[in-house]
C-alpha cells in the first residue's frame, strides 16, 4: 500500500511515516499545502493522509481543490480539532474518514486498510471468508454448513468484519460504522456485542473465527472451506 | 386571528385610535347640535315677536278691533297654517286659525294633532281677550334630523377611517415587530447571521432593530470567537500532547523488556489519555452552550433512538447481570423531536452508562417513553444506590463528583455534557428518588409541523447491501 502524507509537523510526520513503514505501508510525505496538492495530482497512491491545518493552505481547501480536480483518491483526514462540526465539514469537503489526534498507530493503519478497500467492490449481494457466508439481501449467515440466527446488531457487526476480513479493524471504527456512535462510551460495549457474535459463530477446527488483536482490535479469521 | 387581535399591541393602539376619533366626533358634533337648536330657537322667537309687535302696536293705537284685522291679515298671508289665535274673554275665537284654548300668558309650547306643535307666546290683553302668536316646530325638528342625519354619517366615516387608519398602522408596526421576533427566535434557534430587517425612517422602532442588531452583531463575534478560541486551544494544546503522547510510546516500545519502566510509561499514557478526553470533553460542553447546534436539528423519533440504545447496551447490562427493559407509549408522530441525533445519543448513552456502572449487579434498569400532551417524557429508572436529595443539583455541575464515586473511572463531566445537550434541545431533565434508585426524568416538547419544513427530514438510515454497512455519513 502506497499513501501520501500531508503534514507540516516533523515530529508528527516522522512518528506516521516510520510508524507506517514498520506496518508495511510506503509513505510519502508533503510538508505543506501546495507540495502535497502537486504530489496528490501526479502521483499514484491508494489513500491520502491529510492534515486540516497546513500554512499556505489548510486541508479542507486542499481537498475540495483536489477532489474539482478529479482526483478521488480515498482520504483520511487527521486533525487535532474534534469540534462538533469539524468532522461533517471535513467529510462534506470530499474526506472519507476522520481521525482526531492523538491517535494509535494501529488505529490509523486499519483504518487506511478499510479505506483502500472500501473503495473496490461494492456491488455485492453476498460476503465470504472462507466457510463464512452473509447473503446480504436474505440476511441469511452459513457458517461451515450450519445456518446461525443473528440478531440484527450482530448481523451489522459481522457485514463489517466480512468487508474488513482478514484486516484489523478497531473498536472506535466499529462504534462508528455499526451503531453510528461518534464519541467514546465508558462501558464495555463492543467487548460485550463481540463476544456474543464471537460464541454464536463458534470454532472451526479448534480456531475460532473473530481474533482479539492486543492494542488494536478485532480480526475476521478466514477458515478454508471444508472439503 | 380574533384572539390573535385582542392580544396584540397594534390591535389594541388602533382600538384606542378609533375609540379617540369616535369619542371627538360625538363631542363635536353634540355640541354643533346643541348651538345649531338654540340659533334656530331665537329666529323662531325673532318671528313670534315681529308677529306680536305688529298685533299689540295695532291693539294700542287703535283698539280690538284693529288687532282683530292684523291677525286676520296675518293668518290670510301665512303659509303655514295653526299659527294665531285672538279669542275673547269669553273664549271664543275672533281671529286667527287656531282653535280657542285656555288663556295662558308667557312662552310654551302648545301641542296640536298628528304630533305637530307650535311654539308661541301668550298674551293677557287689558280688555280680557287673549292673543297667542306662534310658529310651528317642524321646522326646527326638521333641521335638527338633519343635523341628526349628517352628524351620524359623519360619527360613521370618522370610524371607518380610524379603523382604517388603525388597522394599516398596526399591521405595519405588527409587521416589523413580527420580524424582530421572528429575527430573535432565527438566532435563539442558532442562526447567528440572521439580522433585523431596517426601515427607512428614524423612528423608535428603526432604533429598536439597530439596537438588537448591533447587539446580535456583538454575540455572532463573540460565537465566532468562542470558536476559534476552541480550535485554537485544541490545536495547540493537543499538539504537544499528541508529541508526548508519540514520545511515550517509543519509549514504552524500547522499554518492554523492563517491567517498572513499562507500568509506568502505561500509567503515563493513561493520564495523558484522561487530560485529553477532559479537556474534549470541556471543550464540547462550551459547544454545545453556544447553541449553534440548534440549527441542524431535524426530526428524530425517541422511541427508534433508545430502542437502538437498549439494542446497544442489551449486551453489556447482561454481562453486568443487570436487567435493561424499555417501553414506549405513543405514536410515531407524538414521539418526534427535534433534536440533533449524534448529541440526543450521547446524552442518552451517558445516561443508561451511568445506570449500568453505579446501579450494581442484580439491579433493574428500566426506560419509559411516553407521549405526555403536547411532551415526550422519558424515564430511566434504576434500582441503585440513587442519589441523595442534596446533591442532585450538584451533580450537573462539572467536575462534580459523588464522594462515593470519587475511585470509580470517569471525569465528572459526563452529566454536565447531559445537562448542556438537555439545555439545548429545550428538555427539562429532574432526578428523583425511585426508592430505591435513582429516577431521571427527562421532559422535551414533541415536534410540531409548523416547527420544521419537510425538506429538512433525513432520508431513512438504511443499510443497503449495495453500499454496507452504514459508511460515514
Amino acid at each position: 500500500m502506497k499513501v501520501l502524507l500531508v503534514e507540516d509537523d516533523p515530529q508528527n510526520a516522522a512518528y506516521i511515516c516510520e510508524g507506517l513503514a514498520a506496518l508495511g505501508v510506503t509513505v510519502e510525505h508533503a510538508a505543506d499545502g501546495d507540495r502535497g496538492r502537486a504530489m496528490a495530482s501526479e502521483g499514484h497512491y491508494q489513500a491520502l493522509i491529510l492534515d486540516r491545518r497546513l500554512p499556505q493552505c489548510d486541508g479542507l481547501t486542499l481537498l475540495k481543490a483536489l477532489r474539482a480536480a478529479g482526483v478521488h483518491t480515498p482520504t483520511l483526514y487527521l486533525t487535532a480539532m474534534d469540534g462538533l462540526d469539524d468532522r461533517i465539514e471535513g467529510l462534506e469537503a470530499g474526506g472519507d474518514d476522520y481521525l482526531v489526534k492523538p491517535f494509535h498507530l494501529a488505529e490509523l493503519h486499519a483504518r487506511l486498510r478499510a479505506l483502500v478497500r472500501r473503495t473496490g467492490s461494492d456491488v455485492q449481494t453476498r460476503l465470504r471468508a472462507g466457510d463464512l457466508e452473509l447473503d446480504l439481501l436474505s440476511r441469511k449467515v452459513s457458517c461451515g454448513g450450519r445456518e446461525l440466527a443473528l440478531l440484527p446488531q450482530e448481523l451489522k457487526l459481522l457485514e463489517y468484519l466480512l468487508r474488513n476480513a482478514g484486516s484489523i479493524v478497531t473498536r472506535s471504527m466499529l462504534l462508528e460504522h455499526v451503531w453510528e456512535i461518534h464519541f467514546d462510551p465508558q462501558t464495555s460495549v463492543v467487548e460485550s456485542h463481540m463476544s456474543r457474535l464471537r460464541s454464536k459463530l463458534g470454532a472451526s477446527g479448534g480456531r475460532e473465527y473473530i481474533r482479539t488483536v492486543r492494542g488494536a482490535g478485532y480480526l475476521l479469521v478466514a477458515h478454508p472451506l471444508a472439503q | 386571528l380574533l384572539t390573535r387581535s385582542l392580544n396584540n399591541e397594534g390591535a389594541r393602539l388602533a382600538a384606542l385610535l378609533i375609540g379617540l376619533f369616535a369619542v371627538s366626533a360625538v363631542a363635536l358634533g353634540t355640541l354643533v347640535y346643541v348651538i345649531a337648536g338654540h340659533a334656530m330657537r331665537a329666529e323662531l322667537h325673532d318671528f313670534i315677536s315681529a308677529d306680536q309687535g305688529a298685533v299689540l302696536s295695532g291693539y294700542r293705537t287703535e283698539g280690538l278691533s284693529e288687532a282683530v284685522e292684523v291677525v286676520q291679515q296675518l293668518t290670510a298671508v301665512t303659509r303655514v297654517a295653526g299659527r294665531y289665535l285672538l279669542q275673547d274673554r269669553n273664549g271664543h275665537r275672533l281671529a286667527g286659525d287656531l282653535p280657542p284654548m285656555p288663556a295662558r300668558a308667557g312662552t310654551f309650547v302648545l301641542p296640536l294633532a298628528e304630533g305637530h306643535e307650535v311654539l308661541g307666546e301668550g298674551d293677557l290683553l287689558p280688555d280680557g281677550s287673549y292673543l297667542f302668536v306662534g310658529e310651528t316646530t317642524d321646522r326646527l325638528s326638521g333641521a335638527r334630523l338633519r343635523i341628526l342625519g349628517s352628524f351620524a354619517w359623519v360619527v360613521g366615516a370618522t370610524i371607518l377611517l380610524a379603523t382604517l387608519v388603525g388597522a394599516l398602522l398596526s399591521a405595519r408596526y405588527l409587521r416589523r415587530i413580527d420580524a424582530i421576533i421572528r429575527t430573535c427566535h432565527g438566532v435563539e434557534a442558532g442562526g447567528f447571521a440572521e439580522r433585523v430587517p431596517m426601515g427607512r425612517s428614524r423612528g423608535q422602532l428603526d432604533r429598536l432593530s439597530m439596537t438588537i442588531n448591533e447587539m446580535l452583531e456583538r454575540t455572532a463575534s463573540l460565537v465566532e470567537s468562542l470558536r476559534q478560541v476552541s480550535s485554537d486551544i485544541a490545536h495547540d494544546l493537543r499538539t504537544p500532547l499528541t508529541r508526548l503522547r508519540q514520545r511515550l510510546e517509543r519509549a514504552r516500545a524500547s522499554t518492554a523488556a523492563d517491567a517498572d519502566a513499562a507500568i509506568a510509561m502505561d500509567a503515563a499514557l493513561a493520564d495523558c489519555d484522561a487530560i485529553l478526553a477532559l479537556f474534549s470533553a470541556l471543550l464540547r460542553i462550551s459547544q454545545i452552550e453556544v447553541g449553534t447546534r440548534r440549527a441542524s436539528f431535524a426530526p428524530e423519533r425517541l422511541d427508534v433512538l433508545l430502542r437502538s440504545m437498549v439494542d446497544l447496551y442489551l449486551p453489556v447490562a447482561e454481562d453486568g447481570e443487570l436487567q435493561l427493559a424499555l417501553q414506549c407509549q405513543g405514536t410515531a408522530e407524538e414521539l418526534t423531536v427535534a433534536a440533533d441525533r449524534m448529541l440526543l445519543t450521547q446524552m442518552f448513552s451517558n445516561l443508561v452508562e451511568n445506570a449500568i456502572r453505579h446501579a450494581g449487579r442484580g439491579a433493574h434498569i428500566a426506560i419509559d417513553c411516553r407521549s405526555l400532551g403536547t411532551q415526550v417524557r422519558v424515564q430511566i429508572v434504576d434500582s441503585g444506590p440513587g442519589i441523595p436529595a442534596e446533591e442532585r443539583e450538584k451533580v450537573f455541575h462539572r467536575l462534580y463528583r459523588l464522594e462515593r464515586s470519587r475511585n470509580t473511572p470517569g471525569n465528572g463531566l459526563g452529566l454536565a455534557l447531559v445537562a448542556a445537550i438537555a439545555k439545548l434541545h429545550r428538555c427539562r431533565i429532574t432526578l428523583g428518588d425511585a426508592r430505591p434508585g435513582l429516577r431521571v426524568t427527562l421532559t422535551m416538547h414533541r415536534l410540531c409541523a409548523a416547527d420544521m419544513l419537510p425538506t429538512t427530514v433525513p432520508p431513512p438510515v438504511e443499510v443497503s447491501p449495495s453500499t454496507g454497512a452504514a459508511i460515514l455519513q
